[in-house]
């Protein structure tokens, strides 16, 4: 009795967050489902190989490990290729900012134009960024989760920000045009 | 060749303004951009822009699981409403309890604060009662010790009278009494 009700205290704490990570990872919402109850099935599976504080860290970095294999699997190329851009400086410079003060302060940045533009983020900079803006994990936590060094989620995180105001800002020139 | 403000701004400056804008910058950062964007347009446009981004982002709903998922979870693993016993309810509230780690540390405050609060209002101890045998017992040590002393005082006083005084200081006086009744009387 005590294991199904830390199976369910577990799955409603934590499946929102699973489910929204694999939306994220994945960019649809049948491998986003798939995933998230393969990772409920495998909680329910291994409820007493993990400690009740160590379940959610457990439970996301299983979601994480899912996402990768699927995207393999399937090959599917969600993610783009696309070098970061390392320097934000050539790209400020290239406009007219002077000329325009909250040039993007005036644009209208929706809900889904986000999501999209953190979708299309490369894969090794949106899992630390999902996790870390979005699910509100720490930078610890994120580390072990996703079985890196502390600094270059660190690192991943700020290329993230960056990679997404770009695409933002691309998005926003296009409507101006 | 005129170079654009927006050159001079280094990655390190850039990399500031975006946790200031983000809301994860230490103190010193965040009060450093905030002037600087006082003076730098750029410094100030940056920000704002990464700030209008950000809180999109923090506010992002997250979406609810589909409901089918639910079920599906309920036929593999066999919990179904109907399942959870008042045992299991029990224990699924001391589990969301004690699920957040702050409650923890608030009840171990709180126990804290208890103990030390006894400490310090406790009130002092009341004095030890003796039992009536001890108070016998005491009573009789006392007298042995004053009988001890009276017969100190006594053989004291017997010795002085009858060894010093009698043959010490006795004969002495005798003897010089008898010499000045010679030297007075001449016989």
């Amino acid at each position: 009795m005590i294991i199904t009700a830390k199976f369910d205290y577990l799955v409603k704490q934590h499946k929102k967050k699973i489910y929204n990570y694999a939306l994220y990872m994945m960019k649809n919402q049948m491998d986003a489902e798939d995933v998230t109850q393969e990772v409920l099935i495998r909680t329910w599976q291994n409820i007493n190989k993990f400690n009740f504080y160590a379940a959610k860290g457990w439970m996301m970095r299983t979601t994480h490990n899912l996402c990768i294999d699927y995207l393999r699997k399937h090959k599917k190329k969600n993610y783009s290729e696309v070098e970061l851009v390392e320097d934000y400086r050539t790209e400020i410079a290239d406009q007219d900012l002077e000329s325009n003060p909250g040039k993007m302060a005036d644009k209208i940045i929706t809900d889904e134009t986000i999501k999209s533009a953190i979708e299309n983020l490369p894969e090794k900079i949106k899992s630390p960024f999902v996790l870390y803006e979005l699910q509100e994990f720490k930078y610890k936590e994120i580390s072990k989760i996703l079985d890196i060094p502390l600094n270059t989620v660190r690192v991943n995180i700020l290329r993230a920000r960056k990679q997404l105001q770009k695409e933002l800002k691309n998005y926003a020139d296009e409507r101006i045009k | 060749m005129q170079m654009k403000e927006s050159n001079k701004l280094d990655n390190k400056l850039i990399n500031k303004i975006i946790k200031v804008a983000y809301g994860d910058a230490d103190i010193f950062s965040w009060v450093y951009i905030r002037l600087k964007s006082l003076t730098n347009k750029e410094v100030k446009l940056i920000l704002e822009e990464y700030r209008q981004t950000a809180n999109v982002v923090h506010k992002l709903k997250q979406e609810d699981i589909p409901e089918h998922i639910n079920e599906r979870i309920k036929s593999v693993t066999g919990i179904t409403d109907k399942s959870e016993s008042l045992f299991a309810s029990f224990s699924y509230r001391i589990f969301s309890f004690f699920g957040s780690k702050a409650i923890p540390a608030a009840v171990i405050g709180i126990l804290i604060i208890v103990i030390v609060s006894i400490f310090i209002f406790k009130e002092p101890s009341p004095p030890h009662k003796y039992s009536k045998a001890e108070i016998e017992l005491a009573q009789r040590q006392f007298q042995k010790s004053l009988a001890i002393v009276g017969s100190a005082f006594q053989k004291a006083e017997k010795r002085f009278s009858d060894e010093i005084l009698k043959n010490q200081i006795n004969k002495n006086l005798n003897r010089g009494y008898y010499l000045v009744n010679n030297i007075l009387i001449g016989g």
